[in-house]
């Protein structure tokens, strides 16, 4: 099972390596739009609570942009089919498909998120471990929710639309308390074990949902 | 606006929705049945 | 028989909405601070109810459904689906005509408003998605799976923004209602008629679905028939 998952993974790192320029612009866009966000608020600092948004929003698009075209690829050379007949439990396919999707995503946070204090003049935080376990959090929880509506869209004719249109309202609870870790590491405020709290139960309920669901969701 | 105006206001909303809504199952279930009467015909032409 | 039970249930959520009308207008006392304004809630929590119990009964004929394959508990989903979408619509809107007057605003972050307004988004999206797959057995799949982690979204989400509005400063804390018992009988009689016009309404919406199933079967087979035709 584990090494399933591995060589799934890997293989999908591997052939993303391999054609760099779709990672290479889904950063490109990331530092694109905080630019339009530096241009939009006249060249002032944002506060806190904007730039937490802000940054929540320019990565919510990226990862949207990036999940939908990592999982275009396979479906254009029809290598599902292959994939399925695998000799593993179909949820490695899903586990494998999640740890590629959260490398890609971790990617460009990190890529994009620097840009943000230097362009836009935020503050450095005031407290590091909220922003980090925040980011992690939310490339984690989106990959997640992600890679299993990639799965459920995939017979959608209206995907490109779709895939955000249910992701964003599913994804609720996980921006909302990404957010206000993000915020609470400019302001430094020390409440935020309930955010820890919802980030935790968020990634439990939706890493295990797929264990059980998504069997019979690719069994058609 | 007074008080009793938005009552009135968000009551009728309510009720003339859900009759809307009621007219509307209505209307779909009607046409479908018309539908589906049309191609019973049409199956039980080609089967003589 | 069954012509005997949607009339049968027709009559009887007549009946309990023209009772509900009445407490609502008659039988309640006029609420101390929001005067006559405030009976809108009684319509405004029963079709909160209904949502909740629509969604709910979306989850389990997924489960339903996945389990046994039997296409009438998609034909309940669907038909529930639409008619939580509607009783939230119907919440979304008295929400703001109640807020509006008696906290100058149309929309306010409240914990139980925006909750509701998420699950509304959730269910679009759910009937979104299933009018969007062409295969039948495929969209009763995914259907299904979304309604099951759709549903098991609500208590995150519900949590997280009853936390997120806690820890912020309530800029409107309207203060509880006091529920003459009265008030609370009106309550109770709105919630049966509006539960009662659900089953209604989604037995309504899955008879549709029903037919509409029965229908594209049919084209299917005068499809195959044309095709056999030609030499």
């Amino acid at each position: 099972m584990w090494t399933a998952i591995w060589i799934i993974a890997r293989k999908d790192i591997i052939l993303e390596y391999r054609r760099r320029w779709l990672l290479a612009s889904a950063v490109l866009f990331g530092f694109l739009f905080v630019v339009v966000l530096g241009i939009a608020y006249n060249g002032k600092p944002l506060p806190p609570d904007a730039a937490a948004g802000a940054l929540w929003t320019v990565l919510l698009f990226s990862c949207v942009t990036i999940l939908l075209r990592t999982s275009s690829f396979e479906e254009e050379r029809k290598a599902w089919y292959a994939l399925f007949t695998a000799p593993v439990d179909r949820s490695a396919i899903f586990y494998g498909k999640l740890l590629a999707n959260t490398a890609f995503l971790f990617l460009v946070e990190f890529a994009v998120t620097p840009s943000f204090w230097i362009i836009l003049g935020v503050p450095a935080p005031a407290a590091w471990p909220p922003l980090l376990i925040g980011l992690t959090a939310g490339a984690v929880g989106l990959a997640e929710v992600g890679t299993f509506l990639l799965f459920l869209t995939s017979m959608s004719e209206g995907r490109e639309i779709l895939f955000p249109v249910s992701l964003i309202p599913l994804a609720i609870p996980l921006l909302l308390a990404v957010i206000r870790l993000t915020a609470g590491a400019w302001t430094g405020a020390d409440d935020l074990f309930v955010w820890y709290a919802v980030t935790g139960g968020y990634l439990m309920v939706f890493g295990l949902l797929p264990w059980l669901l998504f069997e019979l969701l690719v069994e058609v | 606006m007074t008080n009793m105006q938005f009552l009135l206001l968000g009551t009728a909303l309510v009720w003339v929705g859900i009759f809307l809504y009621v007219l509307s199952l209505i209307r779909r279930q009607n046409r479908t049945m018309e539908t589906l009467n049309e191609l019973r015909r049409m199956l039980e032409d080609d089967g003589e | 028989m069954r012509g005997k039970g949607l009339t049968f249930l027709a009559a009887v959520t007549f009946v309990a909405v023209l009772a509900g009308l009445y407490m609502t207008f008659v039988y309640a006392p006029p609420e101390r601070f929001m005067g006559d304004l405030q009976r809108l809630m009684y319509f405004h929590i029963a079709s909160a109810w209904a949502a909740m119990l629509a969604f709910f009964v979306v989850f389990a004929t997924g489960i339903g459904y996945l389990v046994t394959r039997r296409t009438a508990f998609d034909h309940v989903a669907v038909a529930s689906a639409e008619v939580g979408v509607f009783f939230t619509t119907l919440v979304l809107i008295t929400g703001p005509i109640w807020a509006r007057p008696v906290w100058n605003t149309w929309w306010t972050w409240d914990p139980r408003l925006t909750t509701t307004l998420i699950l509304w988004f959730i269910y679009i999206a759910y009937l979104l998605l299933r009018s969007s797959i062409a295969d039948d057995a495929r969209r009763r799949v995914v259907a299904s799976i979304f309604g099951i982690i759709g549903f098991a979204d609500v208590p995150i989400v519900h949590f997280s923004v009853t936390w997120w509005r806690s820890i912020h400063p309530n800029l409107f804390s309207g203060g509880s209602i006091n529920m003459d018992p009265a008030m609370t009988r009106a309550l109770m009689v709105n919630g049966i008629a509006f539960v009662l016009l659900y089953a209604l309404l989604t037995w309504l919406r899955a008879r549709l679905e029903a037919v509409r199933d029965e229908a594209a079967a049919l084209r299917h087979r005068v499809y195959d028939m044309a095709d056999g035709d030609r030499p």
